[in-house]
């Protein structure tokens, strides 16, 4: 059953006229997170001082989500959707990590 | 070849289904945010007591107001802002400061003028609250600002599928000209549309959501993200200390001239008063550069000329180029939304912009409707239940907003809790346009009920006017209030718009159909 289950998960969908619930909830929320952490990451690669690369990170966050969200959900497979949300976010958070 | 199938399909679903899903809300707050653009010049209009004549800032007699504010026993004494009437077409002279509410007076006769407040007239406020969502606290503003974010959505994909497909604009069906004018309208204005769209997320979900941040980027130390960065984007000045003794004031006006000496570009909007009577006092004069739009005279970054109140001599000068990156880019993202101090050409250019984009997403709408009701195609009559709420939402709103402008001369001013009937009386008018849209099957025909009503009331709202002022718009124009009369002209164009649209719509959607059906025999 599993082995269905993964087989169905890496295979892409026949039709791209429905989006799918996955789809969606991943690229809602998992968009939400990576780009959060993405742009709180950003602030401190921008080789400014914190306050002032802060800036740029508060204006476009809502944009990012908007990006991260769009690029989510147009993965090819279910699977890649979930790599697309979770490998970045992953090297962020430890990224974030280090810094802290 | 498979792959780009389904990400061409994706993509189209993506957009449509975030469309309709956004569609309703952004519309709406596009709509109110047109009627925010003229927020100052409405804010004046509603109110009986700013019904004064226009004034140049110079022969202001400042210093007599300034005695009088001190004279109130519950003012602070320090940092006084001085808000110059002729900015945004306020008519009166209104004394501000950030621990207390704000004195109005009359520039001619410096005499206090006693404001309405928000229980007496509240109808520009009122419109400004609807446009972000306000009137349903914390909850409101969330979903119009996950709307600003699924609008951010609807743009990326939208420009991608513009790239991606070429859509042809032939105008041979009903559908395919929703399309056109969808995609043609917003290939063009979608660069403003996206900066007011971006600017508005940023304040009602990216401000609310930054805390997590904040606490990231300060290492644990703040708490919002003011602490974070408050200091890059507001300009902290070291306050100056009074030394106790005593001295002469120039007057006011003379240190206006002054500055407009010093730099003839910047029109002033503000006067800040520091330790006024003191030796040590400054006036820090207020202003921005219209010649540099996008650049400057918004939130962040304000150019000022600081001068002696006692001799007049230039202390400091912040120049339009005087300040960082950050803050640049917070000013020019903000700039389109806001539209400080801008003049009223520059704003009705905006309007026109963002009524354009409400329009564009009518249409989008409009043509998702009409892809459900081909299927039926002229068996039955088309009634789809998102059709009908999307018409009470869209059409439906312009006689309730008619009938929120008419309630504002209709109620008399002494009634008591006057704006809670009006806006009960507004979302009961909103209320019936759905009942009424459900009711009637044919769409077209409520839709040229609505326009129809909106146009009445507005054209009722400015004879109201005229006739509880009991004045005329001519004696209006002598006694210099043509900013006032200009509300009504605007009202009466908008009046007269709706009555043609509510003629000239097809009065069926075989009607409309067959209007195409002649073009492409011709």
């Amino acid at each position: 059953m599993i082995k269905n289950f993964l087989k169905e998960f890496c295979t892409p969908e026949l039709s791209g006229k429905k989006i799918g619930l996955f789809r969606v909830l991943t690229a809602i929320f998992g968009g939400l997170i990576l780009s959060y952490l993405g742009m709180t990451l950003l602030a401190f690669l921008i080789p400014w001082e914190i306050k002032e690369a802060a800036v740029i990170s508060i204006m476009f966050n809502t944009f990012a989500w908007a990006s991260a969200a769009t690029w989510i959900a147009l993965a090819y497979t279910k699977l890649e959707a979930l790599l697309r949300f979770l490998v970045p976010t992953l090297i962020f958070s430890f990224a974030l990590f280090m810094l802290y | 070849m498979e792959k780009s199938k389904l990400f061409k399909q994706r993509l189209f679903r993506i957009h449509i289904a975030s469309g309709v899903s956004f569609a309703i809300i952004m519309y709406l707050s596009i709509f109110f945010g047109v009627f925010a653009i003229f927020l100052p010049y409405i804010q004046t209009w509603e109110k009986p007591s700013r019904y004064i004549q226009k004034i140049e800032i110079t022969k202001i007699d400042f210093n007599t107001i300034l005695e009088e504010v001190f004279k109130e026993p519950n003012f602070p004494k320090n940092n006084i802002l001085i808000n110059l009437p002729g900015r945004n077409g306020e008519s009166a002279v209104v004394i501000s400061h950030r621990f207390a509410q704000a004195l109005t007076f009359d520039p001619h006769t410096n005499q206090k003028i006693e404001d309405e407040t928000k229980e007496i007239s509240y109808l520009a406020g009122f419109l400004n609250e609807l446009h972000y969502g306000q009137p349903l606290k914390l909850l409101g503003r969330l979903v119009f600002g996950f709307s600003a974010v699924g609008s951010m959505l609807l743009v990326i994909s939208g420009i991608v599928l513009i790239l991606m497909f070429k859509f042809k604009g032939k105008n041979t069906t009903p559908q395919n000209l929703f399309s056109a004018l969808h995609v043609k309208i917003f290939q063009w204005i979608f660069l403003p549309f996206f900066l007011i769209i971006l600017s508005g997320a940023v304040m009602n979900i990216g401000l609310v959501s930054s805390g997590v941040m904040a606490k990231i980027l300060s290492k644990g130390e703040a708490n919002s993200i003011d602490g974070v960065v408050g200091t890059v984007l507001f300009a902290q000045e070291k306050p100056i200390k009074p030394t106790g003794n005593e001295a002469l004031m120039k007057p006011i006006s003379e240190l206006l001239i002054q500055a407009k000496n010093i730099n003839e570009n910047l029109i002033f909007k503000q006067i800040k008063i520091i330790n006024w009577n003191d030796e040590n006092a400054r006036v820090q004069i207020i202003g921005y550069d219209p010649y540099k739009p996008f650049l400057n005279g918004g939130f962040f970054n304000q150019p000022h000329i600081t001068l002696k109140a006692t001799t007049g001599e230039l202390v400091d000068e912040k120049k339009v180029f005087d300040a960082s990156v950050p803050v640049f880019v917070a000013e020019g993202i903000f700039f389109l939304h806001f539209l400080f101090g801008i003049d009223i050409f520059s704003r009705s250019f905006v309007a026109v912009l963002m009524g354009l984009c409400g329009i564009a997403i009518g249409f989008g709408v409009m043509l998702w409707l009409e892809k459900k009701a081909k299927r039926f195609d002229s068996v039955i009559p088309f009634y789809h239940w998102f059709g009908r709420f999307s018409l009470a939402c869209m059409i439906g709103v312009v006689p309730a907003t008619g009938s929120l402008f008419l309630l504002q001369w209709l109620l008399p001013f002494e009634m008591s809790d006057r704006v809670l009937w009006q806006q009960g009386i507004f979302y009961n008018v909103w209320l019936a346009t759905l009942f009424w849209s459900y009711f009637r099957i044919n769409a077209y025909t409520v839709a040229r009920e609505f326009l129809l009503l909106g146009g009445i009331l507005f054209l009722a709202t400015v004879v109201m006017h005229y006739i509880r002022l009991q004045t005329t718009p001519w004696s209006l124009l002598q006694r210099g209030m043509s900013h006032i009369l200009g509300v009504d002209v605007a009202l009466i164009l908008f009046a007269l718009a709706l009555l043609w649209l509510a003629k000239k719509l097809p009065k069926d959607r075989e009607t409309m159909k067959s209007l195409f059906k002649n073009k492409d025999s011709k």
